[in-house]
């Protein structure tokens, strides 16, 4: 159980030197856009690490049916561990959007509908750990957040959507942006690059994390049990 | 014609948006360690105990 396999090392290893790969093309391969300056460069990571958030959310809410559907607690610890690294993850995305705005919007924080949104998204997951956190019954807890985690997930596309469908200053770089928009920009192919980069070394990264979650999660549970035998042997 | 193009000076802003990565996913890579390390001494502690 406690011997780390062979796999995860290779995992650790390329998730790093992905990593690495994806902040020297954000420093010496992507050029600075003209318009925005050098802050420009916080977009790609900005992408990544939300993207990153939102894939932990599904990947809590797939979890959540299937633990549902079969009953075994490793996937209520997946949808935990999932929901954890994500809640980090998504609240870098809002910082760095945060950061971002700053200079281009002249402030740092607006209530428009992505911001709010995704405000709203990092508040239902925080409060899924919260809930975690007040049920004691290991298997009523598994079941609520499995549950929560299935309808908490109906938030993560409405973030996503809120961009393209309401009037919006975020800009939208994939797809056509709305004409109130301030601070987009065309990416040309280095720019391309960097960022398909990007959201692959933090996928890899992001599975890498989660596996590591998982096996302390499994760990964990295995010392729940040696504590209650060695009470029940006490007493 | 383009070298009279004005590129606005935001690195500082740039600079903070890399940190904010770097101390977010060095923080949580962290705990995680502490968390492991913590939980597998218990480990080791609670099966020596038994046996």
């Amino acid at each position: 159980m406690t011997k780390k396999p062979r796999l995860l090392s290779i995992l650790d290893g390329l998730s790093g030197l992905m990593i690495l790969v994806a902040v020297g093309l954000v420093f010496f391969y992507a050029p600075v856009e003209v318009m925005t300056g050098q802050v420009q460069k916080v977009f790609y990571f900005h992408v990544a690490t939300a993207w990153v958030g939102m894939l932990g959310f599904l990947v809590a809410a797939t979890a959540g049916v299937v633990y549902l559907h079969k009953g075994d607690p490793t996937w209520d610890i997946t949808g935990h561990g999932a929901v954890e690294i994500s809640l980090i993850f998504f609240l870098t995305a809002i910082i760095l959007g945060s950061i971002w705005a700053r200079p281009i919007w002249n402030t740092w924080w607006t209530w428009e509908p992505r911001l709010t949104t995704a405000a709203i998204v990092e508040l239902i997951y925080a409060a899924y750990l919260l809930l975690r956190q007040g049920v004691d019954d290991p298997e009523r807890r598994a079941r609520f957040s499995a549950i929560y985690a299935i309808f908490g997930f109906f938030s993560v596309p409405l973030t996503f959507i809120s961009i393209r469908l309401l009037r919006t200053i975020h800009p939208v770089v994939i797809g056509s942006a709305e004409a109130a928009s301030q601070g987009g920009f065309n990416m040309d192919s280095p720019m391309k690059i960097t960022f398909f980069f990007s959201l692959a070394a933090f996928s890899v990264f992001f599975a890498d994390l989660l596996w590591h979650r998982i096996r302390l999660g499994k760990l964990r549970a295995e010392v729940e049990i040696l504590r209650i035998n060695a009470y029940s042997k006490g007493e | 014609m383009l070298s009279g193009l004005f590129v606005p000076d935001t690195v500082n802003y740039m600079i903070a948006g890399y940190l904010v990565v770097g101390v977010m996913i060095s923080g949580y890579i962290m705990s995680l360690v502490l968390r492991w390390t913590k939980t597998h001494q218990e480990y080791v502690y609670l099966r020596e105990d038994q046996n």
